[in-house]
């Protein structure tokens, strides 16, 4: 039960993000407003410190990708964990 | 009898390249007679060779740091926040180049690159650049005065600042990507910075053309500031008489500043300026004012004590 409610909660949080900041507005982006500095100092972490390819790679199409699109992705998580666990979820 | 002791530099008659080559290179290159690879890799270097008479106005008091540690060692954001870029930056093309000057002039126009080649005075100087990152090298840059290329423009007095576009090509810009950073990169300065003799576009590097990881094949220099307030692959200037927001004041403003000049007394606000690791070794050397410039642009800030003129 725990579980999805708090799937539920990530749904939600999904659908007030694509609502308030529009479907196709990127998590880049979202993050961007949020704190561009620090954004930027992950990028420059990760491209020194790790690897260069890795953000371009990974990061990037991860970033590009919609907003809601990331709490709909924990909301998912936490349904399939739900569901793995019947009758305690 | 007279024994000759040959010189370091000195080759053998024998091997030097005929005078016909050199001189008739193109016309030759499109004969085909670069089919051999010897004298197809002569012809490569060559063709890269951008020579012009040093002003030794300017003596930067430093070795000039090795060519390949400037040429492997770049920012340049569009192709990434690291410096090994400059195996991809090689995909930006060089040719064909416009350089448009617009904005708050008599008459605009754009300028193709080998225009700018051919009619520009073209010069070679030796600068210091100093990287906000307090890191620096020493670079023989080969250009022209920026006021030379206004000049052709010429500037309506209104004018108050000039901003400097970098191309942005998504297909060979991987940084473009990411599209919530303010591309283009601009940058701008003030009309009387860009009037200062110092203010030098830069088309070329140790007597060649300019690389595209350093911003070929044309970029702006003012070695009294800081290196990101040089904008690289430039394909806009335009005049205006707002002060721009340039591309790192508008992502991190309490960092990166309009004017951005050299102090070794301001810190970045994570970490010194005191001092610089000059590239092509470990030795830091003390940072000074204006980058060493002061006497040449110190008294462009006179009254200007309430502007962040250190960030």
């Amino acid at each position: 039960m725990i579980t999805r409610t708090i799937a539920i909660l990530f749904f939600a949080a999904a659908l007030v993000t694509g609502f308030a900041l529009g479907w196709g507005y990127s998590l880049g982006a979202a993050l961007y407003r949020l704190n561009a500095a620090a954004l930027n100092a992950t990028q420059a972490a990760v491209q020194r410190y790790i690897h260069p390819d890795l953000w371009d790679a990974l990061f990037v199409p991860m970033l590009t990708l919609p907003a809601w699109s990331g709490w709909a992705f924990f909301g998912i998580i936490f349904l399939v964990i739900g569901a793995l666990r019947p009758g305690r979820g | 009898m007279q024994i000759r002791i040959p010189r370091g530099w000195e080759i053998p008659e024998a091997l030097a390249t005929p005078e016909h080559l050199v001189f008739g290179r193109r016309k030759a290159a499109a004969l085909g007679v670069g089919l051999l690879a010897a004298p197809a890799a002569a012809w490569a270097q060559q063709a890269d060779a951008l020579p012009a008479m040093r002003n030794t106005r300017y003596p930067p008091g430093r070795d000039i740091t090795a060519e390949r540690e400037v040429t492997t060692f770049n920012n340049f954001y569009e192709f990434g926040s690291h410096k090994g870029i400059s195996r991809a930056a090689q995909a930006l093309p060089q040719r064909p180049w416009t350089v448009k000057v617009e904005g708050m002039v008599e008459t605009p126009r754009e300028f193709g690159i080998e225009d700018l080649l051919r009619t520009m005075p073209l010069e070679e100087r030796v600068y210091r650049l100093r990287c906000v990152e307090a890191w620096s090298m020493v670079v023989p840059w080969t250009g022209f005065p920026l006021s030379a290329l206004l000049a052709a423009v010429k500037p309506l007095g209104s004018a108050r600042y000039v901003v400097f576009e970098t191309a942005a090509i998504p297909t060979v810009m991987p940084g473009l990507r990411q599209s919530w950073y303010p591309w283009p990169y601009t940058e701008g300065c003030t009309i009387a910075e860009a009037a200062n003799e110092l203010s030098f576009m830069v088309v070329g590097a140790y007597g060649k053309l300019l690389p595209p990881q350093n911003g070929g094949p044309i970029r702006f220099h003012q070695p009294w500031k800081y290196g990101f307030k040089a904008g690289k692959s430039i394909v806009r200037i335009a005049l205006t008489d707002q002060r721009p927001v340039s591309f790192w004041e508008r992502i991190q403003p309490q960092e990166y500043g309009f004017w951005a000049n050299v102090n070794p007394e301001v810190p970045h606000p994570r970490w010194s300026q005191a001092s610089e690791r000059v590239l092509g070794g470990n030795a830091r050397v003390p940072t000074q004012l204006f980058n060493g410039y002061g006497e040449f642009v110190s008294g462009l800030y006179t009254g200007l004590s309430n502007e962040r003129l250190w960030a």
